[in-house]
């Protein structure tokens, strides 16, 4: 009588041990190392960033709106309609510590372009210093511009696979190259 | 018929270019983007008014096999007949979003049936024409039609509000019960009326206001355009504007019955009063 108590509760405990446990450590199992990017738009990733949080995605058809420095830009969904400042759904991309960007200055467009790197939260962004934050980017212009996410970035290309970034020794906070060509 | 298909076609066609997406991302500098530019315009304007009645032909009678027709009447179809009109806006944007601050004045009279007369009342006739001072005072939003770049030659906006409007009628104006149609007028006429003139019996109480210094709560809608020269930090232009601004009619009459178990009360007033203007004048930006 007493061994299929026991055996109950212990299956029971078991149960509830990977029911609670399971949860918090779901999102990092929920995408297996080596798996292909998740393919998405700037404007799904504002929305769902807390889905996709941690997982490398490639953010396909976005628009450059904003170079806040040599290794962050706001970028947001290409359209047919002008970019505004006030606008919704737009993604903070920071460089890994090894790259900065090489945006011809002026462009003479801004989009297409695409992402390649980790989706990220902002708060996950500013709290993990593992990249200096944009010190332009404040609260005030987070607000008004709608930024909702963040990509750690590893590649940022045109559509016809030219780079838009160049490696560096070290990353530095100076103005942005103005006439930097992609290697 | 026609012409409110040519107008709404017009309008239609107004709106479908105003939203026609322009290449034009290519002027859009990543490095220096444009953040809500602020500007701010002042801007003076004349132009015409037109305004609804304030009431229709208010009668209060009954009909009668021994005496026929008896029809008291409570209100006359009173209307603002507004002069010229002048106003003086100011806006502040920020990128296509602004904010209005507007007060408006405009003189004439108090017109019977659209024509400026001595107004009958329960004290005589006014001493000829009534003159009538109108003031409106609101504020409100606006909103660009295009995407705001540093020094349009051409903004169009629409704009919307709330605010008051105050009429300064120089004579008072009571009601005019003596009068009745059909009838000599009584003498003992009343604001309180106790006769009975239905065939049921009933006892009313009407209730009419003096009309002396009027203020009403109004809301406005309107749509402009700036055609600007801009000048860099400054600029002139001209602006036009058409707007219209409502309220509830200022002559206010209830009829009730005395004596009754259902509290019923009959306001017979002219339900809400339009105000249209169209407006031009020269405005003042500063700012890109």
């Amino acid at each position: 009588m007493r061994r299929p108590l026991h055996a109950f509760i212990a299956a029971l405990t078991v149960c509830l041990t990977v029911a609670g446990g399971a949860s918090p450590q779901a999102p990092e199992h929920r995408f297996a190392p080596g798996s292909p990017p998740i393919s998405v738009r700037p404007s799904a990733l504002a929305q769902i960033v807390s889905e996709l949080a941690g997982s490398p995605v490639n953010v396909q058809r976005a628009r450059i709106l904003w170079v806040i420095d040599p290794h962050a830009m706001v970028i947001e969904s290409d359209s047919a309609f002008d970019p505004t400042w006030r606008d919704r759904g737009r993604v903070l991309v920071v460089l890994e510590r090894s790259r900065s960007l090489a945006i011809p200055r002026p462009p003479v467009s801004i989009a297409p372009v695409n992402i390649v790197g980790i989706a990220r939260t902002l708060l996950g962004i500013q709290a993990a210093q593992d990249v200096p934050w944009p010190q332009a980017l404040t609260r005030r212009e987070i607000d008004r511009l709608g930024v909702r996410a963040a990509i750690l970035a590893s590649s940022i290309k045109t559509s016809d696979g030219v780079e838009l970034t160049s490696s560096t020794a070290v990353p530095s906070t100076a103005a942005p190259s103005t006439t930097t060509t992609a290697p | 018929m026609r012409r409110h298909h040519r107008l709404r076609t017009l309008l239609l066609l107004s709106v479908v270019l105003s939203g026609i997406p322009r290449t034009a991302a290519a002027q859009w500098d990543p490095f220096d983007p444009p953040r809500d530019p602020a500007h701010l315009d002042v801007s003076g304007t004349a132009g015409l008014r037109l305004s609804t009645d304030w009431s229709d032909l208010i009668l209060l009678g009954s009909v009668s096999p021994a005496t026929g027709a008896l029809e008291q009447v409570l209100g006359r179809d009173l209307v603002f007949l507004p002069g010229p009109v002048f106003d003086a806006t100011v806006m502040y944007w920020e990128g296509r979003y602004g904010f209005r601050s507007h007060v408006g004045f405009s003189r004439k009279c108090l017109a019977i049936a659209g024509r400026c007369v001595a107004i009958p009342t329960l004290d005589g006739p006014t001493r000829g024409s009534v003159t009538v001072d109108g003031y409106s005072a609101d504020v409100g939003g606006a909103f660009g039609l295009r995407e705001y770049h540093r020094n349009p030659w051409v903004w169009p906006y629409v704009f919307f509000g709330f605010g008051a409007v105050t009429y300064d009628i120089k004579q008072s104006i009571s009601p005019p019960l003596q009068m009745f149609i059909e009838h000599s007028p009584s003498a003992t006429a009343d604001i309180t009326v106790n006769k009975n003139f239905t065939n049921f019996g009933q006892t009313l109480l009407i209730s009419i206001d003096e009309l002396g210094l009027e203020t009403k709560f109004a809301m406005n809608f309107g749509v402009g355009t700036d055609l600007r020269v801009p000048l860099g930090a400054a600029g002139v232009g001209l602006r036009l504007e058409l707007s219209d601004t409502m309220h509830n009619s200022p002559l206010n009459i209830q009829i009730a019955e005395l004596n009754t178990l259902t509290d019923e009360v009959v306001r017979a007033n002219g339900g809400l009063v339009h105000n249209l203007r169209a407006s031009a004048g020269l405005v003042l930006h500063f700012g890109r």
